[in-house]
């Protein structure tokens, strides 16, 4: 009796976890298309005219900090657009499935957007003009292949770190996913450099003159040098097509038919918060972004970038990190006002942060590192209307990158010191694995759904990490009514589909909701679809 | 036959075919096969897409974004505060009691490849204050040279005098205006990044006068010319002096903080001989020690000002060492006290609220005394209070502070480096 009594007890407290302490109130319903799951959106349209964009720095802090645009109501964020009925972000302009569906070779990972076209070496390199957007010192060079290049220098005390960063970031945030640009770390005498006759420079007083010698002289007098006096930089080669300016994380362009989602709901920027946090790109903001229109089999249309990588991991492009950045925003007010009525005898635990003597490093740490209460240096829309689903697919491709690759991207940085390359890979492995315990605990972290012999079959990835033990799961199926949205329950309590599933024609969809009773009341549900040839195929998942 | 009856049923089948339940029947029709045929999700994203490309608008910025894009792109900023063809406006102070402060600047900082700078402004206060100045400046020579030249007319209308020494009361507060000539050259070698040193050779022609301020007693109403040193007959000068000074780095990529120092002695020679001739040692040392990663500060700065006098030569009161004002005792009124020496310390700790933004508290302690070997530490006067710092560490913009001392409350808002 006391065994009935207690089987019954833990039977109506598993149901109170998955149904009444449901987190959040159920989405709408999917709908399923025959083309369902896309994984690659339809060909653009061909866009006309487009306006050039420029962004004011000051303006987009003033009015992100201020304003706000494209923050979520009160009711919350509204779910993320951009995806398939998989929860997955199909390829398009904006993204590209890469590492985290398909895992890529070494040789992919390494070779990121491009690695064969670094600056050419036969013939001097002519300085086009001074690089004025930024803090990185530089210059706009063309090589003898008639490439044009960024070329971006560190500074003394920080040697390497910012060259490193921006070419580690380029091949990480491109195997995340994104369009990046080809960065190459060069090394060059002085004599490599001529200025153009029609080279210019605008000094201090805003007035514009003719580029001197003395001007590179004087840029290259406060950069680092190698051991041999040569020159080290970062050679970005120009992004092709004709350059719109920067996009925005919020609202879409009014001039471009191709986009359609707003900025702040779309997935692939929403996620990418988890992406920044784990590299650190604080300054994930609309001045390095680019938009470009590029023209393919007569279809013009625009691609987004992200660019500029030299303030990510402990590097702020002109030396060490900012020990804020990460951890609060630069006009934080709510951080300000603790600070200020404490006399700032508050002292948060990033203030304590302890960093490695390792100027090429800068400052990256990930023992003070939240994933969840990471900040950039001012407020992101799509960041702040990132919802559970965003983060968790995100951390699944954060995780999907091994030790040995982490290392073999740093290594991509060319670090002169051992210890530089060894820190920051072991930063953003701890990072990394920061950012799977912390996201996958929001949701369940159920993943690689396939149906196999008659049972439903996936990996638990929070197990699969290490990340805790495996679940007690309890699977409820349904029969589904694609035009209605309706479910009937279909007797199974397994992860075997159900015999009645037998009988159901092809096309039919039969869904499973799965709920863990020791995972936070966390439940989804997995739908699957009969292929003509009996067969069962996953077509949707909703968290 | 067949044709008629063919012509009999053929505007039958018409009128079956036209009739309004076949009209009804076959859209019914057309639409259960349009709900069996659903739309793929490419063609619902590319329905989207052609709803929107009949909408396309070009693209544009709020007002707001677009007035502050046009003041980046005209350099207004770079404008006001390098000059547009070399001519700026020029604010703030022209020291303590002057008021507010306006100008205008030519400023050419960085001629021939950065070896020259010139510069030469005119500037007026609210409070009637007034300076010319002119300077050249040659850098670089023989590698680390420099040479500097330095002339400037300044009148000051009303300049506070409470009375030499540390025991000067509130009370005696006059006033006297004074109009300086000066031309000075100095020259020197950057012996490290950071540090300098060099000499100069300056001649100076002060005038002191009644003040033109009708609300304070003129100085020489209140204070008998023989009491104080300087009142009556106000001799030209001529400084001799050598200096080594500690300069921030300037390192692109530098961490804020770290030390600054100036030692410089002097030998102020009177003409037309007028026992008025002493020499001078200056000292200030300033450290801002960072800690809990930046995020603290504590600054710490020593000053001090020793005057010898030449044997039977006094030092005129308005060349003494004066403490108050905005850049020591901050309790205490600009120019509080004068005499021939001076010690002076300050602490202060600051706090980061916003990046860039903290907030002090601080205590300042010195003292004026009138012989260089006779310090004490005794009767040192102490001033303390609160304030916002706008920078950071030693690369500071500006502040305010509030400060308080036994005289009273002083507010100051001062753009410095401080």
């Amino acid at each position: 009796m006391d065994r009935l009594r207690h089987v019954l007890r833990a039977g109506i407290l598993f149901w109170a976890v998955c149904f009444v302490t449901e987190p959040a109130p159920r989405p709408e319903p999917l709908r399923f298309r025959p083309d369902d799951p896309l994984w690659q959106e339809p060909a653009p349209i061909s866009v006309g005219k487009l306006t050039r964009r420029k962004i004011d720095d000051a303006y987009d802090q003033l009015e992100k900090t201020f304003f706000r645009p494209g923050k979520p109501g009160p009711e919350g964020p509204p779910p993320s657009l951009g995806v398939n009925t998989l929860d997955e972000v199909p390829d398009s302009a904006w993204y590209t499935n890469r590492h985290g569906r398909k895992r890529m070779s070494m040789e992919e990972l390494l070779r990121g957007p491009g690695n064969e076209r670094p600056p050419s070496n036969a013939g001097p390199w002519t300085i086009l003009s001074a690089k004025t957007e930024g803090v990185t010192p530089g210059f706009i060079i063309r090589d003898k292949a008639g490439r044009r290049y960024l070329l971006k220098f560190d500074t003394p005390r920080f040697p390497n770190a910012t060259s490193a960063a921006d070419v580690i970031g380029s091949k990480i945030f491109y195997a995340l996913g994104y369009y990046t640009p080809e960065n190459y770390i060069v090394q060059f005498p002085r004599e490599q450099l001529v200025v153009s006759d029609k080279a210019t420079v605008t000094d201090i007083t805003g007035r514009k003159r003719r580029m001197t010698a003395y001007d590179v002289d004087s840029l290259l007098a406060r950069v680092n040098r190698t051991a041999d006096g040569r020159y080290r930089a970062l050679a970005s080669l120009f992004i092709e097509g004709e350059l719109l300016g920067p996009w925005l994380y919020h609202g879409t362009r009014s001039d471009d038919p191709n986009d359609i989602f707003p900025h702040e709901q779309r997935r692939d920027l929403r996620g990418l918060y988890v992406f920044a946090a784990w590299v650190n790109h604080y300054d994930a903001t609309s001045l390095n972004t680019l938009d470009t229109v590029l023209e393919k089999d007569g279809v013009r249309f625009v691609r987004h970038y992200l660019i500029d990588f030299g303030s990510i991991l402990g590097s702020s492009g002109v030396g060490a990190r900012d020990p804020r950045n990460g951890f609060v925003y630069q006009y934080d007010f709510s951080f300000a006002w603790k600070q200020a009525l404490t006399l700032g005898l508050w002292i948060p635990k990033w203030q304590r942060a302890r960093y490695p003597d390792l100027p090429e490093a800068g400052r990256f740490e990930s023992d003070a590192f939240d994933p969840d209460d990471w900040k950039p240096i001012y407020p992101n829309p799509a960041f702040e209307n990132r919802l559970p689903g965003d983060t968790f697919w995100a951390a699944k491709q954060v995780m999907a990158f091994t030790n040995e690759e982490i290392r073999a991207l740093v290594e991509l940085g060319q670090y002169e010191d051992p210890r530089a390359t060894e820190h920051v890979t072991q930063m953003l492995i701890a990072r990394r694995d920061k950012i799977g315990r912390t996201f996958f605990s929001k949701v369940l972290p159920l993943d690689d759904f396939r149906v196999r012999n008659g049972q439903l079959e996936f990996t638990d990835l929070a197990e699969k990490y290490g990340f805790r033990r495996s679940l007690q799961l309890k699977p409820s199926w349904f029969e589904y009514d694609n035009a209605e949205g309706s479910r009937r329950a279909l007797p199974g309590d397994s992860f075997f589909l159900p015999p009645a599933t037998k009988e159901l024609k092809a096309g039919s969809i039969v869904g499973v909701t799965i709920c863990a009773e020791d995972h936070g009341g966390h439940m989804m549900d997995v739908f699957l679809r009969k292929t003509s040839g009996h067969d069962w195929d996953v077509v949707g998942i909703q968290r | 036959m067949a044709i008629p009856n063919r012509r009999g049923s053929l505007p039958r089948l018409r009128r079956i075919l036209t009739s309004p339940v076949c009209f009804i029947a076959g859209f019914l029709l057309a639409a259960a096969l349009l709900e069996g045929q659903q739309a793929t999700s490419a063609e619902e994203i590319e329905r989207l897409r052609q709803q929107k490309a009949q909408q396309l608008q070009p693209e544009t910025l709020p007002w707001l974004h677009r007035t502050v894009l046009s003041f980046r792109e005209a350099k207004v900023q770079e404008k006001l505060t390098y000059g547009y063809r070399g001519f700026r406006p020029r604010f703030g102070t022209l020291g303590p009691g002057s008021g507010f402060g306006v100008g205008i600047e030519y400023f050419r900082p960085n001629l021939m490849d950065d070896r020259f700078l010139v510069r030469s402004s005119l500037t007026g206060s609210l409070q009637d204050f007034f300076m010319i100045d002119g300077e050249f400046e040659a850098r670089r020579l023989a590698g680390k040279g420099f040479v500097n030249l330095l002339a400037f007319h300044r009148f000051s209308p009303k300049i506070d005098f409470f009375g030499e020494g540390p025991e000067s009361s509130i009370h005696n507060r006059t006033a006297y205006s004074l109009e300086e000539n000066s031309v000075q050259a100095s020259a020197g070698w950057q012996i490290k990044p950071r540090v300098r040193a060099g000499g100069l050779i300056r001649y100076l022609k002060p005038n002191v006068g009644p003040t033109r301020d009708g609300s304070l007693p003129s100085t020489e109403a209140v204070f008998a010319g023989s009491a104080v040193p300087g009142l009556g007959l106000q001799p030209p000068f001529v400084q001799t002096g050598a200096f080594i000074e500690l300069h921030p780095s300037r390192e692109l990529g530098a961490p804020p903080g770290g030390t600054t120092g100036l030692f410089r002695w002097s030998r102020f020679s009177a003409r037309e001989r007028v026992a008025n001739s002493f020499s001078r040692i200056e000292a200030q040392l300033e450290r801002h020690q960072l800690f809990f990663n930046h995020q603290r500060n504590l600054f710490l700065r020593a000053r001090t000002v020793l005057s010898i006098p030449d044997k039977g030569h006094e030092i005129p009161f308005y060349l003494q060492p004066q403490l108050g004002g905005p850049w020591d005792l901050r309790g205490f009124r600009g120019r509080r006290f004068y005499d021939n020496n001076l010690a002076l310390v300050t602490a202060e700790y600051q706090w980061q609220v916003f990046s860039g933004v903290s907030l002090a508290l601080f205590v300042d302690a010195g003292k004026v005394f009138p012989y260089w070997d006779r310090w004490r530490l005794g009767r040192v006067e102490k001033s303390y209070g609160a304030g916002a710092r706008f920078g950071n560490g030693s690369f500071a913009a500006g502040r305010f502070d509030l400060a308080f001392s036994r005289e009273g409350v002083q507010l100051w808002i001062v753009f410095d480096t401080f």
